[in-house]
Order: structure tokens, then C-alpha cells, then sequence
């Protein structure tokens, strides 16, 4: 077990494609974090520099204290289950398991005792003897995952490991491997696109978007407090609004008139002082759909605006309504009861405590 | 409904559906082709056979309607160098074949890189290939030749004594293996590098990252999934090697002696130079008997390979 820390780290592909750019992130000792980004963003580069894959082309990489940009990959003592499963074609899923043992000349009463253990683990005792390629895709994925945990790596790090698992073995694996991580204390890093799993199983989440670490932090930090306007959108599902605005004084108060006239709100206090100091000239108004509320009652026309339904959908437990506000369409989340059609006006209160703000120039929280 | 009459239809006749003949006969003009390759391979193979039980010699006048039962393969068993035969025969396709087998796993591991010497080396590889046996062969044996060839003094200067290669007994199995080597390991080679490189990357990339050895990865995971590459290679310089002609005729025609004279060398000894067709048959016709045999095993072994190297 081990600290992991990347201090600059650069990546550029022959033929100048900049995959990771200047990439600093420490992964503490015992921490499970998570890499969460959409595909392409560096995410899998960064995993492979980690591994020893991939080479670093700029910045240290340490892991302990260890400075590992030069190591082989079987000198770094890390573990990784690929997302490809990367499994052994000819050997069995034994053999699979045990070859990192085998290779370390473990004895082989401790193999078969530690194949067995993290195959029950795995639920995938059963088909220990058969061969990879009769396997389906969430049994070759738990067999992967088996074989990087019944390693003992100061590193363990986990490429989508759960995209080809069916939603009840998914659920199921997020807390095993929840559960496991609690377990063994392990340094862990999870890769996955899906925020879903990332909030689930990590206690830290790191986004990165076109190569650059975007904002680190606990779930709870990157949801309340996004750094610029990609992590607000990236992170929460239906994603957030965004309307164009300008901040004005008016006779005493500060507004936000959006900028195709369609609506006037209030500036909510908290954010009085941080939006002046940024001088920012235009702002993109950031709400998500759960804190846009439809309004029976108008009750304070400074926080509330104006839409027309373009359409709304029942789900049971939420309805979803998408409404157009001037030349922009917003999503709200809403009680399923509503009864609304198409074309009828209706009023949407943006809870004043819940607006984020960015700087239309930067796309930076302000 | 008044007009229309129900009449029981008139059963169609095999004549009324009968197809224009060109139609008829194309299935059969399909096959033609293979027909007549067929035909071109069974004729002298049936021929074949049936003269090996007669005593078919070419100066003999209608000796090939002289039926002798298994005579000749009697006298082919009972011969006094029937034994060195085979042991020269398997010897020679032994060797080579496991030499070329070894060097070309060798190379071929050397060469599959992303280096700039691969790039250049690896199209070099078929330069033996492209020279015809004979010619190669010929060339070879000027090589060694006592008193031009180069080979010999090549020897003395890293200290070593000058040979008789072909020309003595006791080195000419190892002269024409020699030649054999040089001209089919590029073979297994180019085999054997492209199956290293229609592997996939993941799992070897896995086993780095699981701290493997390069000796460990290459026993346990690319030997097996080289597996049915290798077998390939061993069905063809085999199968090959078994009824080697060009090299051995051109170096020696056989000799010093009957030192290097094989199934193939006598069977074309006795039944060309000599004239006695039925009595040099047998030894074609055993060949045949045990490449059918070795390749029917190696097919059958070759298809368990690769399932296991697939990961069935």
C-alpha cells in the first residue's frame, strides 16, 4: 500500500496528440478514487502511465516515495483490470488467475488457497477450469478483476471494470468492491465514464476533461461547488442548465437579465460579492433540473421566469419536463402528478441558494 | 361467376419444366475443372500402384502386364540398405525441420519489434526463398569446394580445421541439412513472425503488469498461442523434407556412396536411372504412406492447437 502522486505529469502522442497535460493529483494512502471523465479525455492514458505502459513524457510520478517514471511495469507492483479483460487465451481461468502468482513463484499451495479465496469472492468457482474464450463478457470481466486482486499491489487500479456487467451483477460488484476496498485498505483508482459508479464506490472523484484535471474533491464538493461550467454539466443526471445572462444594477438591486430578454432574476446575495470581484461582463446561469421548481402560485417575480412546454414526460417516481425559455430549452425535474401539455405557459422558480454562476468568457465558477 | 368455369388443372408434365441443356449441365461444367485435376492426380497414382505390383522394367517389352504380387515390396523390405534408407530419410526432414523450427522462433522473436533494423531485416528474409533449390544448392557447393570455395577458409581464420563437407561420409548429412537450413528457416520465420504479430497486445501487456519474466510469458502464454503456427511450419518443411530432392541430387546425387540415399533419391535411382519402374515404386509409394500418416496426425493436432490457443 502506498501514496500515489503525479506531480506535471505531461503525455503526448507521436504525431503531437496531447492526451494528459500537466496533470498533478495525489491519490492518498488507502484512498479509493476515482478517474471520471467523457472517452478521450486521458483518463485510460493516465491509468497506463500509471501502470508503466505507457511512457511519461513529462513530470515525476511516485508511488510511496518511489520515483517510477523509469520502471518496468513488473517493478511497480501495481495491478490493473483492463477494460479489454486482457485475458490469457490458452490457459484456463485458473491459470489466468494464478499466472501473476506463478510468475512471483508463490508456492503453490498458497496459489490454489489464494485463486480459490478471490474466486469465491468473485462468485466464479464454478468455472475455474474452463477457458476464456467459452466465457460470456461478465464472466471474463470478474475473472479480470480476480486477477489483479489476488495480488497483494501497492496500486490497484481498475479500468471501466464494470461496463460489461448486467445492471443486477453491476449493483451487485459496486459493493463488493466497495466492500473489498473497506476490506484491504488498498490504494485503489477506478476509470470509468459513469458518474454513477464513481459516486457509488469512490470516496474522492477526479475530472478530467481534454487531458486536464478539471476538479478534484468528494462527491458532495463537485456537485455543490463545480469549479467551471464542464464539471457542473458533467456531474448530475438530468444535467444542469445553462442561460446566458448579464448582470445589471437596477434602482438598488442586482440582476440577472438573460440575454434574449426573456427573464429577470435576482442575484442571490451569497453571490453578490464573489460576481463583483470577478467583473465578469456576461454569465451563463447554472441550475440543475431538481432545483427548478414549476410554481402554482407566483409569489417573487425576481426569482422566478417565464417557459413554454415543450414536453413533458411521467416517470413514476418524477416527471421530467423540458421547457423553452426564450431561445433556450431548460429540463426540470418535477412531482410525476403534474398535469402538462404542450404549449402551456408555465413558471419556473430557480431556488435562489441552488443558482451557480460562471463566467461566460472562462466557463469558471465564480 | 357464369363465365367462369372451375377445370381441374392439367398435371404438369416433367417435359413442361424442363430446363434449357446448358442450364441442365452447368453443375457438371462447374466441376469440370476439378474433374480433370482429379483425373491429372489419380491416373498416375492408380498407375503407380498398380506397377508396383508388376515387374515393369523399361527394356522389357509388355513387363508391365507382368503381375508379380508384392515381390517388390519384399526385396524393398529384405534389402540390405533398406534400413539406412529410412534412418536417412527420417534423419535428414528430423533435423531439418527442427533446426529451421528453432532458428525461425529465434529470428522471428529478434525480429518482431518496432525497430529499425526489423524494418530492414524482416524483408530480407525471403532472399533464400526467392533462388531456386537447385541453383542455391549449386552455389552452396561451390562454396564448398575444397580448393575455391570460401567456406574453408572461413574456418581456418576462427581457428577451425577445413572440411570435406560433401564429399565425405561423415559430414555430407550434415553439408546438405546445411543447405536446407540456409534456404527454408526464412520460412519459418516469416511463419512464425506473423503469427507474433496477429496476437493481440492486452494480454501481453497483462502480463507485464502482472510482473511476468520474459521467459515466463514466452513459456506459458506465446508458445501456446504460437502453437498451430508451429505446426503448420512442422506439416510443411516435414512433408517437405521427408521427400527432399533438388538439395541432395545437386550436391551429391545420393553419395558419397549410398550415403545420403533416401526413400525419394532411390526410388528415382532405381526406377528412372536404372529403368526398373515397378521396383523403385515401393519406396514412393511408403512415402506417401508415412506423409499421409505424420500430416493426418499434424492436421488433426494442428486444430487442438488452435482452439487452445483461441481459448476454447
Amino acid at each position: 500500500m502506498a501514496e500515489l502522486r503525479l506531480e506535471h505529469i505531461y503525455k503526448t502522442y507521436k504525431g503531437g496528440v496531447e492526451a494528459v497535460k500537466d496533470l498533478n493529483l495525489t491519490v492518498r494512502d488507502g484512498e479509493f478514487l476515482a478517474l471520471l471523465g467523457p472517452s478521450g479525455c486521458g483518463k485510460t492514458s493516465t491509468l497506463r502511465m500509471i501502470v508503466g505502459l505507457e511512457e511519461i513524457t513529462r513530470g515525476e510520478m511516485y508511488i510511496g516515495n518511489r520515483l517510477v517514471n523509469k520502471l518496468e511495469p513488473n517493478q511497480r507492483n501495481v495491478a490493473l483490470a483492463f477494460e479489454t479483460y486482457a485475458l490469457y487465451p490458452p490457459l484456463s481461468v485458473f491459470d489466468n488467475i494464478a499466472f501473476c502468482l506463478r510468475a512471483r513463484s508463490v508456492p503453490k499451495p498458497e496459489i490454489s488457497q489464494r485463486v480459490k479465496q478471490v474466486a469465491d469472492m468473485l462468485d466464479i468457482t464454478d468455472i475455474l477450469d474452463r477457458k476464456p474464450a467459452e466465457l460470456g463478457g461478465g464472466q471474463k470481466q470478474r475473472i479480470s478483476l480476480a486477477r489483479a486482486l489476488v495480488r497483494d499491489p501497492d496500486v490497484f487500479l481498475m479500468d471501466e471494470p464494470l461496463s460489461h456487467l448486467d445492471a443486477a451483477q453491476r449493483s451487485h460488484m459496486r459493493v463488493e468492491l466497495k466492500r473489498l476496498h473497506a476490506q484491504t485498505g488498498r490504494t485503489t483508482i477506478l476509470v470509468t465514464h459513469d458518474q454513477l459508479e464513481a459516486v457509488a464506490m469512490a470516496q474522492r472523484i477526479a475530472v478530467m476533461n481534454f487531458g486536464v484535471l478539471q476538479q478534484v474533491g468528494t462527491f458532495d464538493e463537485i456537485y455543490n461547488r463545480p469549479v467551471n461550467e464542464f464539471v457542473a454539466g458533467f456531474i448530475g443526471e438530468p444535467p444542469m442548465n445553462f442561460l446566458p445572462a448579464t448582470p445589471v444594477r437596477e434602482d438598488g438591486t442586482f440582476l440577472l437579465v438573460a440575454a434574449d430578454n426573456s427573464f429577470r432574476i435576482r442575484v442571490p446575495e451569497s453571490l453578490h460579492e464573489r460576481l463583483e470581484r470577478s467583473g465578469a461582463k456576461k454569465v451563463d446561469v447554472g441550475i440543475r433540473p431538481i432545483h427548478l421548481e414549476v410554481v402554482d402560485q407566483p409569489a417573487d417575480a425576481l426569482e422566478e421566469i417565464d417557459a413554454t412546454v415543450a414536453t413533458f414526460e411521467s416517470l413514476g417516481e418524477e416527471g421530467q419536463l423540458a421547457a423553452v425559455v426564450g431561445t433556450q430549452t431548460v429540463l426540470a425535474v418535477t412531482s410525476p402528478l403534474l398535469r402538462l401539455d404542450r404549449s402551456d405557459a408555465v413558471k419556473l422558480r430557480l431556488r435562489p441558494d441552488r443558482i451557480h454562476l460562471f463566467d461566460a468568457a472562462t466557463q469558471a465558477a465564480i | 361467376m357464369s363465365e367462369q368455369v372451375m377445370k381441374t388443372p392439367t398435371p404438369v408434365k416433367d417435359e413442361d419444366i424442363r430446363l434449357p441443356w446448358l442450364v441442365r449441365a452447368r453443375p457438371y461444367l462447374i466441376i469440370l475443372p476439378a474433374m480433370l485435376l482429379l483425373i491429372g492426380i489419380l491416373y498416375p497414382f492408380v498407375v503407380g500402384v498398380y506397377y508396383s505390383f508388376t515387374a515393369f522394367n523399361f527394356k522389357v517389352p509388355d513387363s508391365q502386364f507382368n503381375f508379380v504380387g508384392l515381390r517388390n515390396y519384399v526385396r524393398m523390405f529384405t534389402d540390405e540398405d533398406f534400413l539406412y534408407s529410412t534412418y536417412i530419410t527420417l534423419a535428414y526432414a528430423v533435423i531439418t525441420t527442427g533446426v529451421e523450427l528453432f532458428l525461425g522462433l529465434i529470428v522471428a522473436m529478434l525480429l518482431n519489434r518496432d525497430s529499425r533494423v526489423a524494418k530492414i531485416l524482416t524483408p530480407m528474409l525471403i532472399f533464400p526463398m526467392i533462388i531456386a533449390p537447385v541453383i542455391g544448392t549449386l552455389v552452396w557447393k561451390m562454396m564448398m569446394q575444397p580448393s575455391v570455395g570460401i567456406l574453408n577458409p572461413i574456418l581456418n581464420f576462427v581457428g577451425l580445421p577445413s572440411l570435406e563437407w560433401a564429399a565425405v561420409p561423415q559430414t555430407a548429412l550434415f553439408s546438405v541439412t546445411l543447405v536446407d537450413i540456409w534456404m527454408f528457416t526464412p520460412f519459418a520465420a516469416m511463419m512464425i513472425l506473423a503469427g507474433l504479430r496477429s496476437f493481440p497486445n492486452a494480454p501481453f501487456e497483462a502480463a507485464r503488469v502482472d510482473g511476468a519474466s520474459f521467459w515466463f510469458t514466452f513459456r506459458n502464454l506465446t508458445l501456446p498461442m504460437l502453437t498451430p503456427f508451429i505446426i503448420i511450419i512442422i506439416v510443411f518443411r516435414f512433408m517437405d523434407s521427408l521427400k527432399m530432392f533438388d538439395i541432395i541430387f545437386a550436391m551429391t546425387e545420393g553419395g558419397p556412396g549410398n550415403t545420403l540415399m533416401t526413400y525419394q533419391l532411390t526410388a528415382y535411382r532405381t526406377s528412372i536411372q536404372f529403368q526398373r519402374m515397378s521396383a523403385g515404386l515401393p519406396y514412393a509409394i511408403l512415402l506417401y504412406i508415412i506423409i499421409y500418416i505424420v500430416s493426418m496426425y499434424l492436421i488433426k493436432a494442428w486444430g487442438r492447437a488452435q482452439r487452445r490457443a483461441a481459448g476454447y
